[in-house]
């Protein structure tokens, strides 16, 4: 009848070869990570060849907006996704089922907010987040849209999470997929047959969240299924809603944190680039590009994570160190191959983004600098989560916050300062490398202390 | 009839020495943190044994905190992937309901009020005691000064009151949450010992 009764940790981890493992956990992995950053990258190629350059650009001032709401998308969406399986493992359906009840209206109260709140200062935080005259246009014609979805996108994520957490990853993998494949179907037709422009493309996205949210919200109809959406759910209860916000403010933070480097790094190349706009164009499409290796890597760790924990805790030092190992070398042929793609192709994967000649050479050159050190990162992101997975969670946020943020922030200050607008794009690959090697540094110490 | 009673307690209350002699009185085994989770790891329940080698967390392992540094790693991650200290609270919540299910007993702490809500014989039971009488029994106990022991408390407080109202739906030390609420310097701990007995005999009708 349902399918959250004990999910038990299978035995294989501690068993079966690693290699196998590897594969069989990182595989859905990668296609849920990945699904959206390709999503993204193809809408940036139906808008960049079907609207123009400009919109590719206007189009990069809009993901600082769409991580901030992601942001607030994914505190209510983590908030609630985590008290519902605490619940769960509790057997506690009644509860649950409040909690899901709960995140729907909260979805809805947060999603409707930002929209409303967002709207009404559309240009001035567009101009904020690095927009010109020329490309403002197309960065409210698309943001209009998809902040008139806001509350659709919101409670579309928090559903799948919620899916997620109540024993059916398979159905929200599905809803991934699903949206996207919509996506890349209902886009160019909107695009090119319909001629709506950037506007088209927006619609596309909100009209699949939709599609996708109607399914899901059937599967949760469902009476059979022991958590299920039902009358007297919805009323906020005080408890829930404080639980939610406080376990849903470090993935908050996260987010707007991400939000706050694309702003800077917009302000750094509209401020010190001789064509701010080509050049914000330019981070659009190279940040898309090396956005997917960087997804495919996150999903190979997800799929080393189980098995690290689960024979880190059975003292299984050997296992360990093998799905490490794998785990690093799959996640360095990975960032290789895309090394070797931004240094040794940019201009014609540029080329698939544009027909614009500047902003396929801005682009090739933004690729060039930003993939310097990009073989590093596959291991510094393995490190990372191979700390979380075995429970030394303060090293891996430590980590984590290195390369995206503690690092990098800095040096988008502080280098344009000496080297105008090379300076920005120069800042990514410093705090990489830098980021790097404090990796390998504590990762050496780590297995030191191991060893005595 | 199996029964079992939650003692859930203030830290400094007494609680631990009132489940203890109270357990000796019914003669049932008292499960605390350390007993409960050796009982995990033996019925093979804790088959991924988290093992924090590093970040010291003993008893503060749970908590706010603990929650907080959790979801950050878990956005890192990407949404929703297990966590540890979750899995952990499952995995002992199991095996408090597989004692239970077995034996009368005592538990302490570990939210068991709310885990076992659905034990047809639990007798739940809060602890407090008077802030001179907590602060005097930590500063011998642990070996603290005064203002140690004050520290230590409104530390432990804090921590209990973020681990249980994470993991439960009751509020920790809200009298709605338990059957019987009880200050242990009124009656000192032995008589205070008497007088639980005497309810949970007639909650029994023994």
């Amino acid at each position: 009848m349902n399918k959250i009764t004990k999910q038990k940790i299978p035995t294989e981890l501690g068993t079966e070869k690693v290699g196998k493992l590897l594969m069989q956990y990182a595989i859905p992995a990668i296609i849920a990570q990945t699904a959206a950053s390709l999503y993204n990258m193809i809408d940036s190629i139906f808008i960049g060849q079907g609207v123009g350059p400009l919109a590719i650009s206007g189009l990069a001032t809009t993901f600082p907006f769409m991580n901030l709401s992601a942001a607030f998308g994914a505190m209510v969406g983590v908030g609630g996704a985590t008290q519902l399986s605490v619940r769960l493992g509790q057997r506690d359906y009644e509860s649950a089922k409040i909690i899901l009840g709960n995140l729907v209206t909260l979805n809805i109260i947060v999603g409707i907010t930002f929209g409303a709140i967002s709207l009404m200062f559309l240009d001035e935080i567009l101009y904020f987040f690095g927009a010109s005259e020329a490309t403002l246009p197309y960065a409210r014609d698309f943001m209009e849209v998809i902040l008139y979805g806001n509350a659709i996108t919101h409670l579309y994520l928090g559903i799948n999470a919620s899916l997620r957490a109540s024993g059916h990853p398979k159905e929200s993998m599905y809803a991934t997929i699903i949206t996207v494949i919509m996506n890349i179907i209902l886009a160019p037709l909107f695009i090119y047959l319909f001629d709506w422009g950037i506007r088209g493309a927006a619609l596309a996205t909100i009209i699949s969240q939709t599609v996708t949210l109607l399914w899901q919200i059937r599967l949760l109809s469902n009476p059979d299924e022991l958590l299920h959406l039902q009358s007297g759910i919805y009323k906020l209860r005080n408890k829930i809603v404080k639980g939610i916000l406080s376990i849903g403010m470090s993935p908050f933070l996260m987010n707007a944190a991400a939000c706050l480097v694309v702003i800077m790094i917009n302000k750094g190349l509209r401020t010190y680039g001789a064509d701010g706009d080509i050049s914000i164009g330019s981070y659009g499409i190279s940040n898309r590009i090396s956005f997917i290796f960087v997804m495919v890597v996150m999903g190979l760790t997800q799929g080393m994570q189980p098995i690290v924990g689960y024979n880190y805790g059975a003292k299984q030092y050997k296992r360990v160190n093998e799905a490490l190992k794998l785990t690093m070398i799959y996640a360095t042929v990975v960032v290789t191959i895309g090394f070797a793609i931004c240094e040794g192709i940019p201009e014609l994967v540029a080329r698939a983004f544009t027909t614009d000649s500047e902003l396929i050479a801005g682009s090739a050159r933004a690729m060039r600098i930003m993939s310097i050190f990009m073989p590093l990162i596959g291991f510094q992101m393995v490190t990372t989560n191979f700390f979380q997975s075995i429970g030394m969670v303060n090293k891996a946020i430590f980590l984590s916050l290195t390369r995206q943020m503690l690092f990098l922030l800095p040096m988008i200050l502080i280098l344009p300062h000496f080297f105008g607008e090379a300076g920005v794009w120069y800042s990514m690959p410093v705090s990489d490398f830098v980021a790097s090697v404090l990796t390998i540094v504590i990762l050496k110490r780590q297995f030191n202390e191991w060893k005595h | 009839m199996k029964y079992v009673i939650s003692i859930g307690r203030q830290l400094g209350s007494g609680g631990k020495e009132i489940a203890e002699k109270l357990g000796r009185k019914l003669n049932i085994t008292v499960y605390d943190k350390k007993l409960l989770e050796m009982a995990a790891k033996e019925s093979g329940l804790d088959t991924t044994v988290f093992e924090k080698a590093d970040e010291k967390e003993s008893d503060s392992f749970f908590g706010s905190v603990m929650a907080f540094r959790n979801s950050i790693a878990d956005a890192i991650s990407g949404y929703g992937s297990c966590m540890q200290s979750d899995k952990l609270f499952e995995i002992q919540s199991e095996a408090m309901r597989k004692i239970a299910g077995e034996e009368s007993c005592i538990t302490i702490g570990r939210c068991a009020e709310y885990v076992l809500r659905e034990h047809p014989n639990l007798i739940s039971i809060f602890v407090t005691a008077d802030m001179p009488n907590r602060i005097r029994r930590i500063m011998k106990n642990n070996n603290l000064n005064e203002e140690k022991a004050k520290e230590f408390i409104a530390k432990a407080d804090k921590e209990r009151k973020a681990y249980h109202d994470y993991y439960a739906t009751t509020i920790w030390g809200d009298s709605k949450s338990y059957d019987l609420c009880i200050n242990s310097s009124r009656l000192g701990i032995d008589e205070t010992v008497e007088y639980i007995y005497g309810y949970v005999k007639r909650r029994l009708a023994l």
